[in-house]
């Protein structure tokens, strides 16, 4: 072997970067971060099946009454102002 | 404590054991790795962190059957190269207190800085972590003939870099 060639300068740094101590601190931020992601992952989970649900329950219901919507031509202004009323069973059906 | 509140605190408790017990198995490996590579301990830090999540997120594909070390190589060969090419613009040097004795080393460690992150991390897992041809082509996922031609440029090219710098 010639001790004068760089490739035995570098396998020489590499043993001897083999030899640095482990940090403690890599564990210690590792396992937090690993179950802070984790955490995040699941909390994800949950909001998007939230809204998943809340799609599949309520997407295709309009949030308001669209305009004219089950207004009955011959209801007075008062009814009209409540339409959703009208659209409930009669109380004496009860 | 309900019993259903038992049997989650139960599953809760499990998964973090198996979660240290994974990180405490594999960790030193990785970081190992990702430091022969990068040269540096931020570097090689953030690295393992970053392949020990991915593991532990794929868990399904790592069973109880199966060695995960190859797939942790693998993923950490590849992370420490992206990671070296991220940041090959910034000062990549390896850093002093990373090594022992590093006074001798300065010389090696800024003429490694200067080449390409391929040759860089070749170099490193050919020399320093001393692994065969064919693990370094499964690694890189090119050719036998291919690692043995790029190792050989890349060991010219350090040695042109070490005699200029002299």
């Amino acid at each position: 072997m010639n001790p004068q060639d760089p490739i035995d300068q570098l396998e020489r740094y590499y043993r001897e970067l083999s030899k640095a101590d482990v940090p403690s601190t890599a564990q210690t931020s590792t396992v937090p971060a690993l179950r802070q992601s984790l955490v995040g992952l699941g909390l994800g989970v949950a909001l998007a099946a939230t809204a998943l649900f809340a799609t599949l329950r309520f997407g295709g219901q309009p949030s308001a009454p669209a305009p004219g919507w089950g207004v009955d031509p011959g209801a007075t202004a008062e009814q009209t102002h409540h339409p959703r009323l009208r659209t409930e069973v009669p109380i004496w059906h009860i | 404590m309900s019993f259903v509140g038992v049997l989650k605190s139960g599953r809760a408790n499990r998964e973090r054991e198996g979660l240290d017990l994974f990180v405490s198995c594999h960790r030193e490996t990785v970081y190992r790795l990702a430091l022969s590579i990068t040269g540096r301990r931020d570097m090689a830090e953030d690295v393992c962190q970053d392949v020990l999540i991915r593991a532990y997120r794929h868990h399904a594909k790592l069973s109880d059957s199966e060695d995960p070390l190859p797939w942790l190589r693998l993923t950490t060969v590849r992370r420490a190269m992206t990671e070296l090419k991220r940041h090959r613009e910034l000062d990549t040097a390896p850093e002093a207190s990373a090594i022992p004795n590093f006074a001798e080393q300065v010389a090696v460690a800024q003429t490694l800085a200067q080449l390409k992150p391929e040759q860089r991390t070749l170099l490193a897992l050919a020399l320093g972590e001393g692994w065969s041809y064919q693990e370094i082509a499964d690694s890189l996922e090119i050719p036998v003939g291919t690692v043995a031609s790029r190792l050989s440029t890349a060991k010219a090219a350090f040695r042109n870099l070490w005699g200029e710098a002299r």
